[in-house]
């Protein structure tokens, strides 16, 4: 006899006829007789998996169960000893006018663009904020540049780069910088000091001319396509070991777009990139919704499963890996999975303790826990002048694992999901369709990672 | 297809025991770990990107034998 209260999860698909069930704790792929299928289709859960009883002998459930994993005081150690990530939000302000800018128009919230700078002495407050607080932090710290534009501000940043340098040297730290840029502003005694002092260079570039230029815009309307390429030329053409290494190009791709004509771009470009559809939640703007029945996504897939079957999962992680378009833009869900298959952990959600893997200082000198929470009134954990406060970090954590326990717990994806404040939170409160609107995305994505990984693990390599 | 009944899902799911019970193993020392330290996230403009330093980046690219 079977215990009617103790179950483990997982969830049941099929791929070319063949059944499959992954099993969520550990995270495996398992292939099934077929005549199992219907025996597991028995015990479906209100998420689309499956409860599968244990035997009789076992006891315990086994059901995935989503709480909040910290204590106060490891919050506050946290907090008070272990930062490492400073992102400043130098000026709110842009010299672009993309249509999909989540500081733009087309969003429900109208959260446009203001004006807002960011004083030198906030910016120095916060460098010494987070070198203060991060003497058990065993990592290297690091600053990233962010706006609006934060080329805007390249004397402060300048200024900022140096004094970081020279107070975390003061405590023997070592510290690292990045910035993420339109790229527009870049000069070549701007690439010489980003080159000096190791920047890792993040510019936006979302395809060729007819693509990239679609939405993203200078204020003035013209495309910025061809000022780009030239700025990458220029850095290559000055340190190819710095272009190859340090520079990464941020592509934002279209619901609709053409898959394999970015995929050929990008390939040929041969830079790191870091690649993401468009987040289209808050988007009034049905342009950005419209699906084009293009096959392009099942094509990429297929090679990328062709090549997986030939090369090994290797490739993910080979040093090439981040140039390639096709695993750049599949691999992030597809990682989660395949790690999974060799180290037997089950891995709670995606949230992490607010402002500790990085802390963002808007030009407000509000703080918040990163740059996609920013204006959001509920997400301010603390200001310039009194630095965080944890009690306002744990009960912004408090807020969101009261929300999700009940809708997470028991998902056959609980294991391998990213959900986190950034994907709730909006304006002073947490939005609980925001947060549906996501875990609908992440459920179908996920199935089309495991059916991709069962047919290169399953049907091609043995 | 008709329903089945309560009882035709029990028997089922004890004929299919053995099945079942290799999955169950598999949920054995798994280790639970906690939320995100690192941001994992890979959204445009993330300023959470791993950031290492120009010497260890192209370290690391030698050592693979890669640059050329």
């Amino acid at each position: 006899m079977c215990n009617d209260s103790s179950y483990f999860t997982g969830k049941l698909f099929h791929v070319n006829g063949q059944s499959y069930f992954f099993n969520t704790i550990p995270g495996t792929i398992n292939e099934i007789a077929n005549n199992m299928a219907p025996i597991l289709h028995d015990h479906l859960n209100p998420h689309g998996g499956c409860d599968i009883p244990r035997s009789g002998s076992y006891t315990g459930d086994l059901r995935p169960v989503i709480r909040n994993p910290y204590t106060t005081a490891e919050i506050k150690e946290t907090l008070n000893h272990k930062l490492r990530l400073l992102v400043l939000e130098l000026t709110t302000s842009c010299n672009m006018n993309c249509a999909y800018c989540i500081n733009g128009t087309s969003y429900e919230q109208k959260d446009c663009f203001t004006s807002t700078q960011m004083s030198k002495q906030s910016a120095f407050d916060g460098v010494d904020y987070l070198i203060n607080h991060s003497q058990n932090q065993s990592k290297p710290l690091a600053i990233s540049f962010y706006g609006g534009e934060p080329l805007l501000r390249y004397s402060l940043l300048k200024e900022i780069t140096i004094y970081a340098e020279k107070e975390a040297s003061k405590k023997g730290k070592d510290i690292f910088f990045s910035i993420t840029t339109n790229g527009t502003l870049l000069t070549g005694e701007m690439i010489e000091f980003f080159i000096q002092h190791s920047f890792q260079l993040v510019i936006s570039l979302d395809g060729p001319a007819e693509i990239n230029d679609r939405n993203r815009k200078l204020k003035n309307g013209e495309g910025t396509f061809n000022q780009i390429m030239n700025i990458l030329q220029m850095i290559k053409k000055r340190d190819a070991v710095y272009f190859n290494h340090m520079v990464r190009c941020s592509v934002v791709v279209m619901p609709n777009a053409d898959l394999i004509e970015l995929a050929t771009f990008f390939n040929e470009l041969h830079v790191n990139l870091i690649v993401n559809f468009v987040e289209t939640y808050g988007l009034d703007d049905a342009r950005f919704r419209q699906k084009a029945p293009n096959n392009s996504m099942d094509t990429l897939q297929n090679s990328l499963i062709e090549r997986l079957s030939k090369e090994g999962i290797s490739i993910l992680s080979n040093s090439s890996s981040g140039k390639d378009f096709s695993i750049a833009l599949l691999s992030p869900m597809l990682r989660r999975f395949l790690e999974s298959q060799s180290s037997s952990r089950f891995m709670e959600l995606g949230q992490c303790i607010p402002g500790a893997s990085r802390l963002y200082l808007a030009a407000d000198n509000y703080y918040y826990p990163c740059e996609k929470l920013a204006g959001h009134s509920i997400a301010r954990i603390g200001n310039i002048e009194t630095g965080i406060d944890p009690i306002k970090a744990e009960n912004l954590i408090k807020q969101f694992y009261e929300m999700i326990s009940s809708k997470c717990s028991g998902c056959w994806m609980s294991s391998r999901c990213s959900a986190c404040l950034a994907l709730t939170c909006s304006g002073d409160g947490l939005d609980e369709n925001k947060f549906n609107h996501y875990c609908n995305g992440i459920k179908s994505w996920g199935l089309s990672d495991l059916k991709m990984i069962s047919k290169t693990m399953f049907q091609k390599c043995v | 297809m008709t329903k089945k009944t309560k009882e035709q899902v029990k028997a089922d799911l004890a004929k299919a025991r053995k099945e079942l019970d290799k999955l169950e193993a598999q949920i054995d020392d798994v280790e639970v770990t906690k939320g995100a330290v690192d941001c994992g996230c890979n959204n445009p403009g993330c300023s959470g990107v791993e950031i290492v330093t120009y010497a260890v980046a192209v370290g690391a690219s030698f050592a693979g034998g890669v640059y050329d």
